[in-house]
């Protein structure tokens, strides 16, 4: 199993592992909300949402929702009222199965475009035509857009590219910050005091082994903001020069007080 | 520079003005604003300069953290304008703006 805090989602195989996936008879059979909630967080709209009694979460609140797929009729009220957009609406009953989901970006794309379907975690999958743009007063400002895509790949398709990305844009890739050690050394690292990840290097090769060492040979931290930008980025930098992990790295000692004052104020 | 036309809260409403002085030179300003968002608003992005290398710094964090976006102001230093409002008469200036300020 993927690890849900790196990748952020589950996929279609684990959520059906976990029984949370509606069943392949039902979505034959027409439209189905498909709830893709993973989080035990104080969270119920979709409940009170469903006009059908379709939605469970109960009590207490932090249980995740659970679809009894009988009395769902895939209307999609539930897709606009999820806080987390983590509700979409299958329908596999037809030659090609359609999916909906809440598209909060703009432009929104108009019916009949073609448009390119993504996966969970945003890489696209296939182009997919838009068969409707939901945008009513009562969803409040979180569109529907429903797609056409092939059955098979149904389960696995849950957005579109948002339409005004750059062909620079698609490209890119996910930022890589788990290598500290490459930081550039004229990256300034404490603002406050003008420290530079160079200086800090410089401080651990000279054998600083803390946090607090490094802030003794270099003042990153000793400025105005008490090491409130520059501590966390200064340990992991120590981290990734010495093999250190982070719960073995002690923090800078904090003192009060918590917000900068003037010393007038201690004199009243 | 703010948004005036938003695709889903619609117009800005009208709000009234106050009138500050950035060092020397009085401007007007939205009220209810903090310090930095407003200057930032009439394209004013340097709030300050740095001891060492006399580097110009602004808003950076934006939630009273960082103490990047400090200035003086009614002759009160290291303010962090980001999270004071913006008062009518205010006097606001850019720290350490020349070396002898320092």
């Amino acid at each position: 199993m993927s690890d849900i805090t790196k990748t952020g989602f589950l996929n279609s195989a684990e959520l059906r592992e976990a029984g949370r996936y509606p069943s392949e008879e039902r979505l034959a059979k027409g439209p189905t909300a498909v709830i893709e909630c993973c989080q035990n967080i104080p969270c119920n709209p979709c409940e009170t949402a469903c006009r059908f009694g379709a939605i469970t979460v109960g009590d207490p609140i932090t249980n995740l929702p659970v679809l009894d797929e009988s009395k769902c009729v895939g209307c999609g009220v539930c897709i606009t009222k999820c806080p987390g957009l983590a509700i979409f609406v299958v329908d596999k009953s037809k030659d090609m199965a359609t999916v909906s989901f809440p598209f909060e970006y703009l432009p929104l794309p108009e019916k009949g475009d073609t448009v390119k379907a993504v996966d969970r975690a945003g890489q696209y999958v296939c182009d997919a035509r838009v068969l409707r743009v939901n945008n009513a007063p009562a969803n409040d400002s979180t569109p529907i857009v429903t797609i056409e895509v092939p059955k098979e790949l149904s389960d696995d398709i849950r957005s579109i590219r948002r339409l005004n990305l750059s062909e620079e844009d698609e490209k890119a890739e996910l930022l890589k910050i788990d290598d500290w050690s490459a930081v550039p050394d004229d990256l300034v690292v404490c603002r406050c005091e003008e420290v530079t990840a160079g200086d800090i290097k410089k401080a651990i090769a000279e054998g600083a082994a803390t946090v607090e060492g490094i802030k003794k040979r270099t003042r990153a931290g000793m400025g105005l903001c008490q090491g409130r930008t520059c501590s966390k980025l200064v340990s992991r930098i120590l981290g990734s020069q010495t093999g250190m992990k982070a719960d073995e790295i002690k923090p800078d000692t904090a003192r009060m007080p918590i917000k900068p004052v003037s010393f007038g104020v201690y004199k009243e | 520079m703010s948004i005036k036309k938003h695709p889903i809260l619609g117009d800005a409403p009208e709000v009234e003005e106050v009138t500050v002085t950035l060092d020397g030179v009085p401007i007007k300003v939205e009220k209810g604003q903090m310090i930095a968002a407003a200057l930032l608003e009439k394209g004013i992005r340097v709030n300050r300069y740095t001891h060492k290398n006399h580097a110009a710094r602004g808003i950076f964090c934006g939630i009273g953290q960082c103490t990047d976006c400090v200035m003086v102001v009614n002759g009160q230093r290291n303010v962090r304008t980001c999270i004071t409002p913006v008062e009518d008469g205010m006097v606001i200036e850019t720290q350490n703006r020349t070396e002898e300020q320092e």
